[in-house]
């Protein structure tokens, strides 16, 4: 297939484009496909016949340009509620007013001592 | 809402698009799968005139009624001048992918888009312009006007170069590929004729193609000719030569029947029809060229014989190939020692100086038939006046053909003799 079709790229590309199309690709491949890209790339621009019978030999860009994408529409933007004296007041902390809670968690659990009857925890 | 210019573009895309791929699978088979970029001889065909209405049948609001036709007709002129280089490249590299495609389901259909493509090439190479843009852009910086020169002039023929060597790739064995690439040869001066290019570039890709068969051709005849050499070495020229020479014919059936294999046949088969006639071994000229009826039907691979009679046709029809015509009146006296009646050897006879009037061998061998027949009617105790009349005439002739022949002496005076009432001399 021609390297131009394949990899889609503009056969009146310069080098320099060819070039930075193939960076491209090489970026997106997988290692196993890095190889032929390689191959592909050393063919295209070291080789300027190959380049241009490869480019005759492809479909020459012909079509009317597109131009500029339309501009995104940015998302509705809500307008912040006023700032107010009251909103800068620093509130006391809740936490604060809470029960004391026991420093050691320990104390508040009850002791199960173990059961060395058991013979799963005696077994060796 | 208003559609924004983009847009319409990018659906006028879109709908070229659509459209390529339609005439891509009608023409090639809905296995091909279009590039986008060649949807760019859609939007270059809108600017031909005509293009309108052939549009609007592809795009016929009813299904049933949608037609391609008119669109494939623009696409495939009977002349392609005036058309665009940016389109006529398309075109070309477009009828070249349908030809190849073609070529396993329609071999007629595959050949015409073949020829389409070289015309849309020729026609393209007369585009200096394009082609020299072309290659600067593709070359890049620094690229020598001559290697521009060079590429732009050559890679328009480089299609007619490949035919070349595919056709001569596969000569010895006359493959259904080798078979294809020598008839697409044969049709490059219609192609170069429809390009609308310049005359001498006409000549030009006419002469190259001819060139190109020629080697092919040649290369398809070698080990013939080869075995040839050895058989006559071998001093068997009336045995494997007539074997050998029998192979002759399927390469110019495979050959779309071209005339350099029926010259190779006439040069090489002469010697072996002499030998024949030096040995007296008669029964070979039906080895070699077949029996009448096999002639005749043309069916029979081994029917040498049409050869011959191929190439009488084409020097009667041109002239100019006027060197041919005596070793064909040569090649109708051999073979009146395959046809069975008197009257036919005299058919035969007459196609020889048909062909080449004051051929030597074939007035003597005429004249004689004419005297053998003259001498039959003049034959029994009291002939038939209208008969000896007869008799007359084709003594006559034969006097006219060869006068100092001394049979039709004799059978000038046997017929005088019987007219005044003589009876036949006594064996």
């Amino acid at each position: 297939m021609n390297p131009f079709d394949r990899y889609d790229i503009d056969p009146s590309s310069p080098p320099s484009a060819i070039t930075e199309r193939f960076r491209e690709l090489v970026a997106d491949a997988d290692e196993s496909e890095r190889d032929a890209l390689r191959a592909a790339w050393d063919a295209l621009t070291l080789h300027p016949e190959s380049r241009v019978r490869a480019a005759f030999f492809s479909h020459p860009e012909t079509r009317e340009p597109l131009g500029a994408p339309p501009r995104r529409k940015r998302p509705q933007h809500e307008e912040p509620p006023r700032l107010t004296l009251v909103g800068l007041l620093v509130l006391p902390s809740l936490v604060a007013l809470l029960p004391a809670v026991p420093t050691s968690a320990s104390a508040s659990v009850p002791h199960f001592p173990l059961d060395l009857s058991d013979p799963a925890l005696t077994e060796k | 809402m208003a559609l924004r210019p983009e847009d319409e573009a990018l659906l006028a895309r879109l709908d070229d698009e659509a459209l390529y791929e339609r005439l891509l699978h009608a023409h090639g088979g809905r296995e091909l799968s279009p590039h986008k970029r060649a949807s760019g001889l859609v939007h270059a065909l809108r600017a031909l005139p005509g293009a309108e209405k052939a549009f609007a049948m592809a795009n016929d609001p009813d299904p049933e009624k949608r037609r391609l036709d008119a669109l494939t007709t623009l696409m495939m002129p009977s002349s392609f001048a005036g058309y665009p280089p940016a389109l006529l490249h398309h075109l070309a590299l477009h009828f070249s992918r349908v030809a190849v495609a073609a070529r396993d389901k329609s071999l007629v259909w595959s050949r015409t888009a073949h020829e389409a493509a070289l015309a849309a090439f020729f026609a393209l190479a007369a585009h200096e312009g394009y082609l020299t843009s072309f290659v600067s852009r593709a070359l890049g910086e620094g690229a020598s006007a001559r290697d521009v020169d060079r590429l732009a002039s050559s890679l328009p023929l480089e299609p007619l170069a490949a035919l070349g060597a595919e056709a001569l790739e596969g000569a010895r064995r006359l493959g259904t590929e080798t078979r294809a690439a020598l008839d697409v040869l044969t049709r490059v001066p219609g192609a170069a004729a429809r390009s609308g290019a310049p005359a001498p570039f006409v000549a030009k890709v006419v002469a190259r193609a001819e060139a190109l068969r020629a080697t092919a051709v040649d290369a398809a005849l070698e080990p013939i000719a080869q075995a040839l050499d050895d058989a006559t070495i071998a001093n068997e020229l009336t045995s494997r030569g007539i074997d050998v020479l029998v192979q002759v014919v399927p390469v110019w059936e495979a050959t779309g029947r071209d005339e350099a294999v029926e010259r190779f046949f006439v040069e090489r088969a002469e010697p072996v029809c002499w030998e024949i006639q030096r040995r007296k071994e008669w029964e070979r000229f039906a080895s070699l060229f077949g029996s009448p009826e096999d002639v005749s039907r043309g069916v029979s691979q081994k029917a040498t014989f049409r050869l011959v009679e191929s190439l009488f046709l084409r020097v009667k029809a041109d002239r100019s190939k006027v060197a041919y015509a005596a070793a064909c009146a040569q090649f109708f006296v051999f073979y009146t020692n395959v046809v069975a009646t008197l009257d036919r050897q005299i058919a035969v006879g007459e196609r020889a100086l048909d062909v080449c009037p004051s051929h030597r061998n074939g007035r003597a061998v005429l004249a004689s038939f004419l005297c053998q027949k003259a001498v039959r009617l003049s034959e029994g105790l009291v002939p038939q006046r209208s008969a000896l009349d007869d008799a007359w005439a084709l003594v006559t002739r034969a006097e006219t053909l060869f006068p100092t022949s001394r049979e039709v002496k004799e059978t000038r005076e046997l017929v005088e003799r019987r007219r005044s009432g003589g009876f036949p001399r006594l064996p």
